[in-house]
Formats: structure tokens, C-alpha cells, sequence
């Protein structure tokens, strides 16, 4: 028998109305049944993924990010396979983006604060911990603030603060971040990528 | 031939996959226990037969990279013999699983076994597309026209991975980026997810040939707009899911293998995911692989 490709298809019902499992005898309930439970109890989860890239560093990688529609809730975020840059790899702190969504548990939602010499952590509020940072960033630069070197060469320098970047920065925060601390007269600046 | 070795790790790996579909969702017990044994018989079948003759062996390099599918312009050349064995293993695994349909089933056995011509009659009938001629068909030998249609479509696979076997390494390497077959051009019937990287291959509903394929990619309608896509899954069950497309309301189901002990054989994968054809086809989507059986669960 010499068959071409169509009638090959043809025959093997790739084409055309395909088949019902219950002509053939099957009793499709247990399955329906099951579908209509996962349903009834509220385990039938929908999702919407949307491809992006990563926002750490320069290499630009590609990402899957997976969201629950109806909770508005990350639930996965991965390298994405077709990405021509990563091609599904990411690096360690790529990878550990999903640990930086609300899905996280260990997640810090308020600010904590160590005085020097405590060794207990107190709840404080946002308000509190930007105004006592600028008040001690702007007395430690006024008391430390090198405007001219041994040389009599004007450099307006502080070296009595650092400044070191989180690994959970993403580009856009570092550029302002860094031009701030630059405009302060810091010279100590680093990120936590480089260290 | 394939080796006796080779075909028992196959079979065990089809009961296996079967099995652990069973344990995971019992209620799945009844359609699981319906495949089982045409899945092996078809893995015995295939190692019994050679492959089938195929006309300009060939690659058209420039073809294939424009979406021609290689059995595009290809006869293929299917013996009686190799016919009778495959009919002959595969009609009586059919009848233990579909009791139900035995008598037409008896019939069509018969007909296979005493008729010589019984394939060049049956040709016909099933090449032609026709309801009419299958029509016809199927009350010259006394059967309904689905079950006839069911059967020869199952008959026809083995000889089609015999040929996707043998054209499989002509076409390695080369970049497809098609939503159906690089073999045969039939639509694939489920989409696995493999690799630390995820990538995610598409298996053919006929030929049961494996290719890599865009992850937010709609294969049968090419569309990649995220927002008219969707994937719907059970939360007890993560792995297994269905993509919905928006744009061309068909679906597929899909199976991510990467934190899976033991990776289900490709066959059983679209038994073990019916529940999802259910969800999908409730909500108006239907299968991309017009070949499944699991078209119309809702009714």
C-alpha cells in the first residue's frame, strides 16, 4: 500500500473530527467527576505568564514570570528557555528573585532596628528610620567633610561613611542611589555583586 | 527490528508511567486501565515490523526551514504483512480495554485475519477523508464508523514512529520553529517541560516525534501575546497543566517533568492530563491535536 503524507494523516485522524472516548465505551464519569471536585473546592488555579527581563545586572537576562489572575500573586518566576541571552540559566541571585515577592515568608515587612551595643532588634516605623538616617548621615558628613587634601588640592570628600548595595537593588534603584551618594561626597561606595 | 531488551524497558516504562498516573489520581483508574494495554501492544507491534518504505529520502534543506514538514511530498509504503501483524497484536489489546465495543471489534478481527486484501479495501475508505466512503465501509463489515476510524488510526502509528524513527537524525540539529510536526505535520497532543533550563518540547499526536518549541507560544496559531494566553492547573497537582490560547481557543495540556523522580512515558502523558481536557473543553477551548480522543469530554 503506497500512501502520501495527507492520507496518512487522514487515516491515522489527525485530520478531521476527531474521536469521543465515550462512543467507544469509556465511562468518562470519575474523570468529569474529579475535574468538577478540583473545581467545587477551589483548586482550579489560573495563571498569566509574561516574559521580562531581569533588572540586576547588564547581561540582561530573559525571565518567565508566572502570576495568579484571580489573587494578582506571583507564583513562579524562572529563566526563560528561548531567551537568546540566558537560555533558561540564571544566576544565583536571578534565580532567587521569587524570594523577593510577597511569596516570601521570612520577608522583613517592617523596619528593625539595632542600637550600637544591643543585641535586640526593635520595631520602628519608616518615618522614624528615614529622618534618625538623615539626621546621622548629615552629622557624620558635617563633622568628617574633607574639603581640600595635604596638598591644598579641593577634593569635598567623606570617608567616614560607606555605602554598600544590596544584592536586591535592581539597575534603576543603583543609578540614583549611587549618583546621591556621590553628590554627598562619598568615595566609599560598593555593591554587594562585587564583593 | 528493535531488540527484545529495548522493547521490555519500553513496556516496562509504559506500565510504569500507568501505574503511577493510577496512584496519583484513582479516579483516572477506569480510562487508564482502557489504554493500557493497546499502549504495550503497540510498543510490541512497533518492534515487529520494519519501516515502512518512504520515497526522496533527501532533506529540501530550504523547504524544511519554511515550514515543509519532510513526509510533505513523501509516499510512504506501508506491506500487507507488516499490516496483518500490527492489526493482528493491536485489535485484541483493543478489545480487553473497550469491552464494550467487542462485537464490532470481533468483526473487524475477523476481517483482518481472513481477508488477504483487507488493507487495500480499508485503504480507500480511510484515505479519502470521506464519512460517505468510511461510512459504506464500516456497514460493508457490519461496525460503527468511529470505532472502524479508531482502530485504523491506531493501526497506522506504529508505522508512523517506525518512519519518524528513521527520519528523526536526518532532521537533529535542525532549527524548526513550527507548532506542528517536523516529521509528519500533525499538531502535537502534549507539551513537557525538560531540562534544568525548562525547555519545552511539543510531542506529535501521530508520529510521536520531539521538538523544541518556543515556551510562550501558542503552536497552532503562532500567537506570543502573554495576555492572550493562560494556564490553568489543579494547586494539589503543579507540574500538569493546560495552556488555554485566547487567540484561536484551543488548548494544550502539558506535563513538567523537571522535579519528577521518573518522567512518565510520552504515551501516557495525555491520559494522565484528561482531567484538564475536561476543565479546558468546559470552558470552550478545544485540542489543538484534532487526533485525540479526548476531544469532547464536556457532553
Amino acid at each position: 500500500m503506497t500512501i502520501s503524507r495527507r492520507e496518512f494523516l487522514l487515516i491515522s485522524g489527525a485530520v478531521g473530527a476527531g474521536l469521543a472516548l465515550s462512543k467507544l465505551g469509556i465511562d468518562t464519569g470519575p474523570v468529569k467527576a474529579y475535574a468538577d471536585e478540583l473545581k467545587k473546592v477551589d483548586k482550579v488555579k489560573s495563571a498569566m505568564r509574561t516574559t521580562t527581563i531581569c533588572p540586576y545586572c547588564a547581561v540582561g537576562c530573559g525571565l518567565i514570570c508566572s502570576a495568579d489572575l484571580k489573587a494578582g500573586k506571583i507564583l513562579n518566576i524562572e529563566g526563560d528557555p528561548d531567551h537568546p541571552i540566558n537560555e533558561g540559566s540564571l544566576c544565583a541571585k536571578g534565580a532567587g528573585l521569587f524570594q523577593t515577592t510577597a511569596n516570601n515568608p521570612n520577608r522583613l515587612q517592617k523596619v528593625l532596628y539595632r542600637a550600637p551595643h544591643s543585641d535586640k532588634w526593635q520595631e520602628k516605623s519608616w518615618e522614624w528610620a528615614i529622618t534618625e538616617i538623615a539626621k546621622r548621615v548629615k552629622s557624620t558628613r558635617d563633622k568628617n567633610f574633607i574639603e581640600k587634601n595635604s596638598k591644598g588640592e579641593p577634593v569635598n570628600r567623606v570617608e567616614a561613611i560607606a555605602h554598600i548595595g544590596s544584592a536586591a537593588l535592581d539597575n534603576e534603584e543603583l543609578w540614583p542611589l549611587q549618583a546621591m551618594m556621590r553628590a554627598l561626597g562619598l568615595v566609599y561606595i560598593e555593591h554587594q555583586a562585587r564583593i | 527490528m528493535v531488540s527484545d531488551e529495548t522493547h521490555n524497558k519500553t513496556a516496562k516504562s509504559i506500565k510504569d508511567s500507568l501505574d503511577w498516573i493510577k496512584k496519583g489520581i484513582p479516579q483516572l483508574t477506569g480510562v487508564v486501565e482502557a489504554f493500557a494495554e493497546l499502549l504495550v501492544a503497540k510498543s510490541i507491534a512497533k518492534s515487529q515490523i520494519s519501516t515502512p518504505g518512504f520515497s526522496n529520502v533527501e532533506i529540501d534543506l530550504v523547504r524544511f526551514s519554511q515550514g515543509v514538514p519532510v513526509l510533505d511530498d513523501r509516499k510512504i509504503e506501508v506491506d500487507r504483512d507488516s499490516f496483518r501483524t500490527v492489526a493482528l497484536l493491536l485489535i485484541p489489546a483493543i478489545k480487553k480495554g473497550f469491552p464494550k465495543i467487542d462485537v464490532d471489534l470481533n468483526r473487524l478481527e475477523s476481517f483482518v485475519a481472513t481477508d488477504e486484501t483487507a488493507m487495500e479495501q480499508l485503504q480507500p475508505a480511510l484515505e479519502s477523508g470521506s464519512a460517505t466512503i468510511l461510512g459504506d465501509m464500516a456497514v460493508k463489515l457490519g461496525i460503527s464508523p468511529e470505532i472502524l476510524q479508531f482502530v485504523c488510526s491506531e493501526l497506522a502509528k506504529p508505522f508512523a514512529e517506525k518512519v519518524e524513527e528513521a527520519i528523526a537524525p536526518m532532521i537533529e540539529g535542525l532549527n524548526w520553529l513550527k507548532g506542528y510536526c517536523p516529521v509528519c505535520g500533525a499538531w502535537p497532543t502534549v507539551s513537557v517541560l525538560k531540562g534544568n533550563e525548562g525547555r519545552r518540547f511539543l510531542n506529535c499526536s501521530v508520529c510521536g516525534h520531539e521538538w523544541n518549541y518556543m515556551r510562550t507560544q501558542c503552536p497552532f496559531c503562532e500567537n506570543s501575546d502573554t495576555t492572550k494566553q493562560e494556564i490553568i492547573f489543579s494547586e494539589d497537582r503543579k507540574f500538569e497543566y493546560a495552556e488555554l490560547c485566547h487567540s484561536c481557543k484551543k488548548y494544550i495540556v502539558g506535563l513538567d517533568t523537571r522535579n519528577l523522580i521518573s518522567p512518565p512515558h510520552p504515551s501516557t502523558a495525555p491520559i494522565g492530563l484528561i482531567y484538564l481536557d475536561v476543565l479546558a473543553q468546559e470552558r470552550g477551548f478545544t485540542p489543538g491535536a484534532t487526533v485525540s480522543m479526548f476531544r469532547d469530554l464536556t457532553f
